[in-house]
């Protein structure tokens, strides 16, 4: 049997490609012969690869459809994403069903062997009966199969039937541009799931970011005294991590669109990236810094008169 | 992570040295554009950028090179010549590459800018472009709002995956793919069902031929096949399960009589009548799947209210069964299916802690299996826990705790389908009931279908619903006898009616009629067929036809009409004769099938009596097929009289105590009215009546006028012609005699009767001249009656045996009216008819039919042949009504 | 539906000796007995419809999953006079292949017995008529009959 090849790799099952690549990558590192490394753990490690990156090349890539097809066996499931992964699109891996095979716990029978059992009254538990006209020509009794006894309880595996679907990992490619509630499918073929797979999009459900007709809302939060002063904010796009230029006297709630930097749109276009500023206040404040918070607070107060307005 | 750049740096060398080959091969391919040498090297070029740039997840480079490697290969494969465009962007794209390349070196990640998605879009639209020429512009019926959406990194993914890995046939394979995609999203599911193959590797490489259409998965040849209208297969379906109803009959009886030849054709017809149905049946056939399209919906709102995570497998999607199956078992499989997501399947935290997989699931599965269709329901929940059903069970009162204990497993699990177990806590949409697992069994049980359940603590639960393919469904009547259910097959049932009052109904010793419509219809009742104490609760007549008689079935109630299925009585009730089988009934029990030409032999007028009746006389010529209901009754005993039934209104007895002499004239109190009375001695040459506790009443109406006949006893009715011996006597009151049931039967002339106890009983009309009527009769009886009351009210009647002497007489006499019998030997009443308006002299008479016939067809012929007027023979106020009506018209005509 | 109770062993067979084994089933106070075999399912109160007309000894008809079966008063047809209510169905098989419920008071144990003990029932038993005994068998503690289904089964008259 051979092993689990995410196992061997080090990683979570539902590990994207990214991961298997670059946990690849650290244990060839180790293993490595050259390097000092147990070849048959490099061999292992090898094969665990080669067999995740051929099941990397049979990816099946979902598509989105508006209904099921009418005709046919299928599989219906759902798929969680994240907003980020909804609006560029993503690798997952998922449980699809596969062909069905002999139940392993009772082999078929659909009794379960470890259950309660009888002589079987036919052959009275020899597991033989002779024919009326000739008494020397036995043959296995037909009730019990020639094991002397009957089982009783059904075999809890199977629940009776024999045999079970058995369950595979594919990986699948989701478009970007998926929306909630959008379904997916995935047809079943040889080398993927052994029925049709239709997946509902659940997309997880983010305060801070979450898409907007066709563009994604990103809410940031700005310091207030970025805002003041002007300054740089850290910003995690869809294509990494950014700084963006806060403008000063930046408003809450302001929006600043980037364009096209949001989510794919079926037509191969992109949405915009609207990031939403939010103030920031910190809960505590050291001692130096309240100190000339003071002092901005009479200055301030005196530019702008008394608590009662604002002076234009 | 020195070692991911070395990685990475082996990637960029790789990519450097790949881009400056390009460099060269596109300045050759500038020079030669349809080297196919040179594409499928910068094919493969590209190719190996794109795989290599996924690998790292370089997503712009991967784009760019994947739109670029799609345009090449439709260049590489001939379908498009490159031309300056092509090239130009083709090369663009290298550049682009390029400079993310060496922007990889330098930053070790894409460069973001917008420059690159931009140029993205622009190849990506061309590549779609190029692909469309590709195709040559065949089916544009890709709706354009309805694209797949496309992820930048692999438009046609599927595609290039192929062209990799099989290199002939892939233009046809992509010229499919697309269509597919598109087929996909249309609506129509027709389309999707047979190309939604399409998208799958293996089976494109088959579905290669009809390069030039995409129309073809999609065409079924409607050529061979016809529509009809559902109601037309709904009837077809019902005409086969009454077959079957009387082949199970045939067969029973064929089964009785033990003749080789009527049980080889019995058998044949047998075979031919199961075939018939199953062939029948197939038209009806529907694939299950249009039920189990239902349940995604409901199994993801079902989830999502009770917060659980389900996977729901749907199998044998194809499997057919009948529409009205596939009708009814809707209900029972949703209250299942909400079953298994309720109380079947845990929470998803609770999954975990068990060591389940968080999100369960359930498994909708039909098969066929030996002639039925198995449907199961399996869920991976928590499984049925038995000793909380037992403990359920002994709430409810359902078992003892000590039956309990002694119950096995499955014994328990069968305590759920027990009515009172699940208490409806929700009302679902079938009519308006809750449903409780008791129902859903019946539900299947009424299809003749099973349902059985396999559970296993914590590991799941399997419910397995069969049901029989081939079913006899029969509408029937249900009505209700002595508490108990019975069905009737509709096809027998003529009529319904309610039986408002005892005095609608008729007795005579042991038999009961009824009258419908001036049709006497003899009546059995249920009960007393049944042995079940006497139902004097009978109010609802049911009239049944067997095709050879009609009679009325008295029962206690009328319940709906329903459609049932049959199911065989087993050997030991084959043989009673009223039943015809039986059936589940909406509450799961047994209700009998009643057999209509078995009750029909508890009839009391038997084939056989009414032979006796003839036997026993001399051969007399019949007068057609006037047949009446005679009442026979005794005043003495030793002497028999007869009197049309229809001329009496009622019957019933009385005690003698409730005879009193008011006035001089003796009367009965009868239901709190006084009644005169008569005694025949008074009128006839007879034997006196009897003293005797009770008597018989013989109620005769006229207008408001009651007068009843006392009789000792009825002694029976049966329906005979009315041949007579006239009197010899001519005695008034008498019109004649006949032996009948052995014994010397007086016919007595009611009307005359009544007259003589009443001389003013009959209201005469205002007569001027003495009319003259001529009647053609060929019965003694009627000719006697008839003109004897006609005589009564003031005309002079002169009487022909049949049509030739009328029509003689007719030439001789002068006459006022003709009243005419319609059958008569030598001419009958409609030619006569026909030859009085032909003739000249007499064209203009008066002619009124009497019959003791009725039906629209009659009157109709009638009509055609001149009639007038139409009376029935012994309605004698109507014929004298009419007699006069029609004089009088001819008066004003002559005056006129 | 029932189970067919697990084996007892009132009487313990001799090693290697041929056994038969019975359901047994309780009717006054006799104890019967049907080939395991012939019997096809034991089950409980199922609600009767009565047919009219039929012989005394068919109680009804009843519904069992679906099929229609013809319900026998045991007692009733063998000819014993019994007051106990009768309310479990034993399920045969009759020669057709048909299902017949037949009503017993109680049932029984599964008793094995070994075949020589079975005899041929006496020239007269009291209480019921001979002719749908197939054997009788003593047992320590009172006498098994063993009826003749297809006696039983049979139409009369």
């Amino acid at each position: 049997m051979m092993s689990d090849p995410f196992k061997v790799l080090g990683i979570e099952k539902g590990a994207s490609w990214e991961e298997i690549r670059r946990a690849y990558l650290r244990k060839v590192r180790k293993l490595h012969p050259d390097r000092g490394g147990d070849p048959e753990a490099y061999l292992r490690l090898q094969a665990s690869y080669e067999a995740l990156r051929s099941l990397y090349e049979s990816r099946k890539r979902a598509q989105i459809v508006r209904e099921r097809p009418g005709k046919g066996d299928y599989f219906l499931s759902f798929i969680e994403l994240t907003v980020r992964e909804a609006a560029q699109g993503a690798e997952k891996w998922i449980k699809v069903p596969d062909e069905l095979a002999v139940c392993g716990e009772c082999q078929g029978s659909g009794f379960d062997p470890r259950g309660r059992r009888r002589i079987c009254e036919w052959c009275s538990g020899e597991g033989l009966i002779s024919e009326k006209e000739s008494p020397l020509y036995k043959h296995p009794c037909p009730r019990c199969k020639g094991e002397g006894e009957i089982l009783l309880d059904i075999c809890p595996r199977c629940r009776g039937r024999g045999e079970v679907r058995g369950e595979k990992e594919i990986l699948i490619l989701i478009p970007a541009g998926v929306r909630d509630g959008d379904l997916l499918f995935v047809p079943r073929s040889p080398d993927g799931p052994a029925l049709d797979v239709f997946l509902e999009v659940l997309i997880k459900k983010d305060e801070d970011f979450f898409f907007e007709d066709d563009n994604l809302v990103a809410r940031i939060k700005v310091p207030f005294w970025k805002a003041v002063l002007g300054g740089r904010v850290k910003v995690k796009t869809l294509e990494g991590e950014e700084e963006i230029e806060v403008p000063r006297g930046l408003p809450s709630g302001a929006r600043l669109i980037l364009n096209h930097r949001g989510p794919f749109r079926p037509d191969g276009r992109r949405g915009n990236l609207v990031l939403e500023f939010e103030l920031w206040f910190p809960r505590e404040y050291p001692a130096e810094a309240l100190r000339y918070f003071q002092r901005f607070y009479e200055i301030m107060e005196e530019e702008y008169g008394g608590t009662s307005g604002i002076k234009q | 992570m020195s070692f991911e750049d070395d990685v990475l740096q082996d990637f960029l060398t790789e990519a450097k040295e790949g881009l400056e080959k390009l460099d060269e091969e596109f300045v050759e391919l500038e020079r030669d554009p349809q080297n196919t040498e040179i594409l499928k090297s910068i094919f493969r070029t590209m190719h190996t950028l794109k795989g290599t740039a996924g690998f790292f997840g370089f997503k712009t480079l991967e784009g760019i090179a994947h739109f670029a490697e799609d345009i090449l290969s439709k260049l590489r494969d001939g379908l498009v010549v490159a031309d300056e465009e092509i090239i130009d962007i083709l090369l663009r794209a290298v550049d682009h590459i390029k400079a993310i390349v060496a922007h990889l070196e330098e930053h070790k990640q894409e460069p973001v800018d917008e420059t690159y998605l931009d140029f993205l879009v622009e190849l990506s639209n061309f590549a779609e472009k190029i692909a469309k020429r590709a195709k040559g512009e065949v089916g544009g019926t890709k709706p354009a709002d309805k694209r797949p959406l496309e992820s930048k990194a692999s438009k046609e993914e599927p595609v290039e995956e192929k062209d990799t890995e099989e290199k002939p046939k892939e233009e046809k394979a992509e010229d499919e793919e697309p269509a597919g995609e598109k087929a996909l999203e249309d609506k129509k599911s027709e389309e999707v069902r047979s190309s939604s193959s399409t998208p799958s590797i293996t089976e494109k490489k088959k579905e290669e031929a009809p390069k030039t259409s995409k129309v073809a998965p999609q065409v079924t040849l409607t050529e061979t096949h016809i529509r009809v209208d559902v109601k037309l297969l709904d009837h077809l379906m019902n005409l086969a399960g009454e077959l079957v109803l009387a082949r199970n009959r045939l067969v029973q009886i064929a089964g009785e009589i033990n003749d080789t030849e009527l049980m080889r054709a019995t058998q044949s017809l047998s075979l031919v009548t199961t075939e018939m149905q199953e062939t029948i049946m197939k038209t009806r056939m529907q694939p299950i799947g249009t039920v189990f399209n239902k349940f995604p919906r409901i199994v993801r709102d079902l989830a999502r209210s009770t917060g659980k995570k389900v996977n729901l497998h749907i199998e044998g999607a194809d499997t057919e069964l009948d529409r009205s199956i596939i009708e009814a078992i809707k209900d029972p499989l949703t209250h299942l299916v909400r079953n298994s997501i309720d109380h079947g399947i845990e929470s998803p935290d609770e999954r975990v802690q068990i060591g389940k997989p968080a999100v369960g699931t359930l498994v909708l599965r039909a098969y066929h299996e030996g002639g039925q269709v198995i449907i199961e329901i399996e869920d991976d929940g928590r499984g049925i826990d038995v000793e909380k059903v037992k403990k359920k069970a002994i709430e409810k009162g359902l078992i003892t705790p000590e039956e309990a204990e002694r119950m096995s497993d499955r014994e328990a699990i069968a305590l759920i389908f027990r009515p009172g177990f699940s208490t409806a806590e929700k009302v679902t949409n079938i009519s308006g009931r809750g449903v409780g697992m008791d129902v859903v069994k019946t539900n299947i049980e009424r299809l003749g279908g099973s349902i059985e359940i396999n559970s296993v603590k914590g590991s799941g639960t399997t419910v397995r619903v069969k049901i029989p393919l081939t079913l006899a469904i029969v509408p029937a009547l249900i009505v209700l006898s002595g508490g108990e259910r019975y069905a009737i097959p509709q096809v027998n049932l003529k009529e319904l009616v309610n039986i408002e009052s005892d005095e609608e109904i008729h007795r005579i010793g042991n038999s009961e009629f009824y009258r419908l419509r001036g049709e006497i219809i003899p009546l059995i009742r249920l009960s007393r067929i049944l042995g079940s104490p006497n139902g004097d609760y009978e109010r609802s007549l049911v009239i049944l036809s067997t095709g050879v008689m009609d009679f009325g079935l008295l029962v206690d109630e009328v319940r709906d009409s329903e459609e049932i299925v049959v199911k065989p009585l087993g050997r030991l009730l084959k043989g009673i004769p009223i039943y015809a089988g039986a059936t589940i009934m909406g509450d799961g029990k047994v209700a009998l099938i009643l057999d209509v030409v078995g009750l029909s032999r508890y009839v009391g007028f038997k084939a056989e009596e009414m032979e006796r009746a003839f036997g026993e006389e001399d051969q007399r010529a019949i007068s057609g097929e006037e047949k009446q209901f005679i009442l026979l009754f005794n005043v003495h005993p030793s002497e028999q009289f007869a009197i049309p039934l229809s001329l009496i209104s009622r019957l019933d007895k009385i005690e003698a105590s409730k005879l009193e002499y008011v006035g001089g004239k003796e009367v009965v109190q009868y239901k709190g009215k006084s009644v005169p009375v008569i005694r025949l001695e008074n009128y006839l040459p007879i034997q006196p009546l009897p003293e005797q506790e009770e008597y018989n009443l013989l109620f005769f109406e006229d207008r408001k006028k009651k007068v009843a006949i006392l009789v000792s006893q009825i002694v029976d009715s049966l329906e005979t012609d009315l041949e007579l011996d006239e009197d010899i006597y001519h005695t008034e009151g008498i019109l004649g005699n006949r032996i009948i049931n052995g014994r010397t039967t007086i016919f007595v002339d009611i009307y005359k009767i009544i007259e003589m106890y009443d001389p003013d009983w009959f209201s005469r009309p205002e007569i001027l001249e003495k009319k003259r009527i001529l009647y053609a009769e060929d019965s003694a009886f009627y000719r006697q009656l008839v003109k004897n009351y006609l005589q009564s009210a003031g005309y002079e009647v002169e009487v022909a045996e049949d049509g030739l002497e009328a029509w003689e007489k007719l030439q001789q006499k002068q006459f006022d009216l003709l009243i005419t019998d319609i059958e008569m030997p030598k001419m009958d009443g409609f030619e006569l008819a026909k030859k009085v308006r032909s003739d000249e002299r007499l064209a203009n008479m008066p002619i009124m039919a009497l019959t003791s016939l009725s039906g629209e067809d009659v009157y109709r012929k009638a009509k055609e042949t001149g009639i007038d007027e139409f009376q029935v023979k012994l309605d004698r106020e109507a014929v004298i009504r009419t007699a006069a009506e029609l004089l009088a018209e001819k008066t004003a005509e002559a005056t006129a | 539906m029932a189970e067919l109770p697990v084996l007892s062993s009132e009487k313990r067979p001799a090693l290697g000796e041929k056994t038969e084994t019975f359901v047994t089933f309780w009717l006054g106070s006799f104890l019967f007995g049907l080939p395991i075999a012939e019997v096809i399912e034991i089950n409980r109160d199922l609600e009767t419809t009565p047919v009219p007309l039929s012989p005394d000894y068919i109680k009804g008809i009843v519904n069992l999953r679906g099929q229609v079966l013809t319900a026998l008063d045991l007692a009733e047809r063998i000819g014993l006079s019994a007051e106990g209510e009768r309310s479990y169905n034993l399920i045969v098989r009759n020669e057709e292949d048909e299902r017949v419920s037949l009503l017993v008071e109680k049932i029984g144990d599964i008793l094995e017995v070994p075949v020589s003990s079975l005899e041929e029932p006496p020239e007269k038993i009291e209480g019921l008529d001979r002719k749908f005994v197939k054997y009788v068998c003593q047992l320590p503690e009172r006498l098994l009959v063993v009826l003749n289904t297809r006696e039983i089964l049979q139409r009369s008259g």
